[in-house]
């Protein structure tokens, strides 16, 4: 890169900023900040691994009791819960912060310095909303689904569509959490709203077929939720409805209305305010 | 030539009353009263490129607000902002990377990490090269004498090495315009003269600081120029020299006198430190200062006398009580 900033300093600030530089560089300092709390780091990962891999304990108990999820052995409900567990986790490191610092910063008043950045502020939030401490999560749910996909017999080929599907969950779920922070803008400690989400998340973690239908609709056409854990381990275990698919248009439609919120509520503020 | 030029500018918006007691509250949550304020009214006025500005008010005077426009984190209600060429809540990304801002109580590092490492994460949103960054990295450091200090993590640094944190942050990327919000705030005397002695260091080479404060030293020692802004409306703008005299040519007169005063008429006496030691107020706008003294010392036995200027704060409290 070319030196071009003293004297006539314009050349390098026309010059946009590369995205990816600014985000490696806001998990790097995210990094930092949850290694200088190292109790509470390694606390956090742990707390968070056992979690995962504790929280399938009721579809233990209840395969350990005779019941079942019919159609579903006891390895594909764990693979399914597993990959709700990565979906999840997913959401906690990359995008879920971002509730709780636009929460802060609107409270205390700080917004204006999140606007002097040049960037967009929703990419500045997320970027600086790293969460390291939430790490123990993912390689749980990582763990639960190799383990659970080791006993069960997966079509490897589909995995590409478990992909599609996979993500189009993260992004149900990430745009679910947007929202709430966009929220936060009018609506100061908004807690509540993060424990709905949260409940909402819920569908992902069963097989949609033991939901009543209006429900099941609910949860893969309107808000897939069910993207999230169990529609990815169908695919897998080859017993995918194909017309469900269809979910990654409500799931992007939904992602896109959670962006244009956030950036709405910015706009509202500026034009208001603190 | 004008770095920012602003026209009419006017910000109104709408907050609702609530009130304080149980009824007030019941009520206030099914029906709130609407509240028009008037933050900012119909202010003009133009800074050159490379001034330092003091922008002094009272609390609630439409300071903060107007700052705010200025740095494009809010859209006027109506007037124009021009400011190094840009509209700035219009063309808000491209404008920042003009200007920088301190807010005295707003941090802008982070708490946990040392604010080397928030440094870097400016560097990476400013683009600014590497090698740029490490020579006025090195420069501001030893400008404001904390070398080690940026080493450390944040929420272990004084008040003071945090504020100088908070300089270097903000002018890393070599602002054009730094806007600083009370940035001498609770600092103590020695910290206060390191950071004015960096802001008019950084002013020589060519920034130009648009300053908020009820520190009136800081406006004394560092600008030229003062504007005054009170209800949401300007009542000065001009030289500091010339906001000496706005009240008149008034000078404040110590006297020690031997024998006890008798006759008090044409004596403006604003604090009396005892019978024999008071304090007048005299305005020498049609007699000069030769004449006064020598009037006082034919009626009174001084034995000794001194001549001040009107302080700066009693200046400014007048302005702001019209």
């Amino acid at each position: 890169m070319k030196t071009e900033y003293r004297g006539e300093s314009t050349e390098y600030r026309k010059k946009r900023h590369s995205f990816g530089r600014v985000y490696l560089a806001g998990i790097a300092a995210s990094m930092k900040s949850a290694a200088a709390y190292r109790a509470n780091f390694l606390l956090m990962n742990l707390f968070d691994l056992v979690w995962a891999v504790a929280a399938p304990l009721v579809t233990i108990l209840i395969y350990g009791s005779g019941a079942s999820f019919s159609g579903w052995t006891f390895w594909e409900v764990m693979l399914m819960q597993g990959l709700f567990e990565l979906s999840s986790a997913l959401c906690a490191v990359f995008v879920e912060n971002v509730v709780w610092s636009t929460m802060n910063h609107v409270r205390e008043g700080s917004l204006e310095t999140v606007l002097l950045k040049p960037l967009p502020p929703i990419f500045y939030m997320i970027s600086t909303s790293f969460r390291f401490d939430s790490f123990g999560g993912l390689l749980g749910g990582l763990a639960l689904t190799i383990i659970a996909a080791s006993n069960c017999e997966v079509f490897l080929l589909r995995l590409p569509l478990c992909i599609l599907i996979f993500l189009a969950g993260f992004a149900v779920n990430s745009a679910a959490a947007l929202i709430s922070a966009a929220a936060s803008f009018k609506w100061v400690a908004n807690s509540r709203l993060s424990e709905i989400r949260m409940s909402f998340e819920n569908f992902g973690i069963y097989p949609v077929k033991i939901f009543p239908s209006g429900i099941r609709f609910a949860v893969t056409f309107i808000l897939p939720f069910a993207a999230m854990g169990c529609f990815p381990a169908e695919i897998l275990l080859g017993r995918f409805d194909f017309i469900n698919i269809l979910l990654i248009f409500p799931a992007a439609i939904f992602l896109i209305f959670a962006i244009w919120l956030y950036n709405h509520m910015i706009k509202l503020y500026e034009g208001v305010g603190g | 030539m004008a770095i920012i030029t602003v026209e009419n500018l006017t910000k109104t918006y709408t907050t609702y009353k609530r009130g304080s007691g149980f009824r007030e509250t019941v009520k206030s949550f099914f029906k709130r009263e609407k509240v028009i304020v008037n933050a900012v009214n119909d202010i003009s006025f133009e800074i050159p490129e490379g001034q330092i500005c003091g922008l002094l008010g009272p609390n609630g005077a439409g300071k903060s607000t107007t700052v705010k426009m200025l740095c494009g984190a809010l859209f006027p209600t109506s007037g124009r902002i021009d400011a190094a060429g840009f509209s700035p809540a219009r063309d808000r990304k491209r404008y920042v990377h003009e200007i920088g801002a301190v807010f005295g109580q707003k941090s802008q590092l982070i708490w946990d990490i040392p604010p080397e490492d928030s440094f870097n994460l400016n560097r990476a949103i400013y683009d600014i090269p590497r090698a740029d960054y490490n020579e006025r990295l090195a420069n501001m450091t030893k400008l404001l004498d904390v070398e080690d200090v940026v080493k450390k993590p944040t929420r272990v640094l004084s008040l003071g090495e945090r504020m100088k944190c908070e300089f270097i942050m903000a002018m890393l990327h070599a602002p054009k315009i730094v806007f600083l919000d009370e940035p001498t705030i609770g600092l103590d005397v020695i910290a206060k003269a390191s950071v004015r002695k960096f802001i008019a260091n950084m002013n020589k080479e060519g920034t130009t600081f648009i300053l908020t404060t009820h520190d009136l030293d800081d406006v004394c020692e560092l600008a030229k120029r003062v504007i005054i802004i009170n209800k949401g409306e300007k009542v000065f703008d001009g030289e500091l020299d010339d906001l000496q005299h706005y009240l008149g040519r008034k000078k404040i007169i110590e006297l020690t006198l031997s024998k006890p005063l008798i006759d008090e008429t044409g004596l403006n006496i604003i604090d009396r430190q005892s019978d024999l030691q008071f304090t007048i107020e005299a305005d020498m706008e049609y007699v000069s200062i030769r004449e006064y003294i020598l009037n006082l010392s034919s009626k009174l036995k001084i034995t000794d006398i001194s001549v001040k200027e009107l302080p700066m704060e009693r200046i400014i409290a007048d302005i702001y009580k019209k």
